[in-house]
């Protein structure tokens, strides 16, 4: 199965919605069950990963779907520090290829700032 | 009128218990296995090497207890430093707040030699696994000084400081084993005044203050 994940905005603040679009085309036994948001970290400490939310698409062997992920309002946020960077992705599963797609997660508030601000400096 | 809250700092109280308590732990450990030592039972096997061990473990013990006593016996001498805070200490990126810190104890201070000096601190801290031992990597991404305004009608130490949280911040984060702290940190210093640091653990939250520039 190839799959494509296309999200509404690629910035989103704590306590709001990712939406998007998925898309799959046959090649295998079945397409995509669901889509996950979850949040990862790399760096010196050892890794951690959490699944936030999940989402049903559909079982068929091709289809395209709109999805709706809720990102908590207590983050955390998107981080890339010194020793260890937090990473929010959506991730289509069973994963297919091209069917992960990283997003930036800043706090709740952070997109009404002034342009200049407006960049999450973190990540 | 917002609701105020009162943060006391017990570090010194539980770091002094800690001490006392494993101090005394070590000391009876090693008496114990010095007990066990003279049992003839062990007579061959690397005597040295195990009195030397034992010998270690009991002075670790007779050395922390004086540390422990020394820090109750400060705090009772100087009080608990407190910090009130309007609303506590959870607080959004950006947000402003006056914070007041009291310390009840000590002899009366003469103000001109002394000063209170507080910072603002985030840190993250990276736990991995070395071989079967658990560490801890950490390092400070950012110390902001903060203004403090002495109290220059108390004789104790006391003052107001406005408690500034940078908009470009990191918020707190807490995994098991990867977390961004924040805490902030009062000094006490001046000549004939006992050496004073408070610590304070505050939560940023991943939200921006409804008060920061738009």
């Amino acid at each position: 199965v190839t799959a494509q994940l296309e999200l509404d905005a690629s910035v989103v603040e704590c306590g709001s919605v990712v939406t998007g679009n998925v898309t799959w085309s046959p090649g295998g036994r079945r397409g995509p069950s669901r889509l996950v948001l979850r949040y990862r970290t790399e760096g010196r400490g050892n890794k951690e990963s959490k699944v936030v939310a999940r989402c049903f698409v559909g079982p068929g062997k091709t289809g395209q779907a709109r999805f709706e992920l809720a990102v908590p309002a207590s983050g955390p946020v998107s981080y890339d520090g010194q020793l260890l960077r937090l990473i929010w992705e959506v991730v289509l599963d069973p994963l297919t290829s091209g069917a992960t797609v990283d997003l930036t997660v800043v706090p709740s508030g952070w997109l009404r700032l002034a342009p200049e601000v407006a960049g999450w400096p973190h990540g | 009128m917002a609701q105020k809250s009162v943060v006391p700092d017990n570090s010194r109280r539980d770091r002094g218990r800690a001490l006392i308590v494993g101090g005394l732990a070590l000391v009876g450990v090693g008496s114990s296995c010095t007990t066990a030592f003279f049992d003839p039972v062990f007579e061959n096997s690397g005597a040295g090497f195990r009195a030397g061990c034992m010998v270690a473990v009991i002075l670790s013990g007779v050395v922390m207890v004086p540390f422990g006593v020394h820090d109750l016996r400060k705090r009772r001498r100087l009080g608990t430093p407190t910090l009130m805070v309007p609303g506590g200490l959870r607080l959004p990126l950006g947000s402003v707040v006056p914070a007041r810190f009291h310390r009840p104890g000590g002899r009366p201070l003469t103000w001109s030699s002394v000063t209170i000096k507080a910072a603002l601190v985030c840190e993250e801290q990276a736990t991995y696994s070395d071989g079967s031992i658990s560490r801890t990597a950490t390092s400070v991404v950012l110390r902001r000084e903060l203004a403090v305004t002495r109290d220059q009608t108390s004789t104790q130490a006391a003052g107001v400081l406005t408690i500034e949280i940078p908009l470009t911040g990191p918020p707190s984060l807490n995994l098991t084993l990867n977390r961004i702290v924040w805490w902030l940190e009062v000094y006490v210093r001046g000549p004939g005044v006992p050496e004073d640091t408070s610590r304070y653990a505050m939560t940023i939250l991943p939200a921006v203050a409804a008060e920061a520039p738009p």
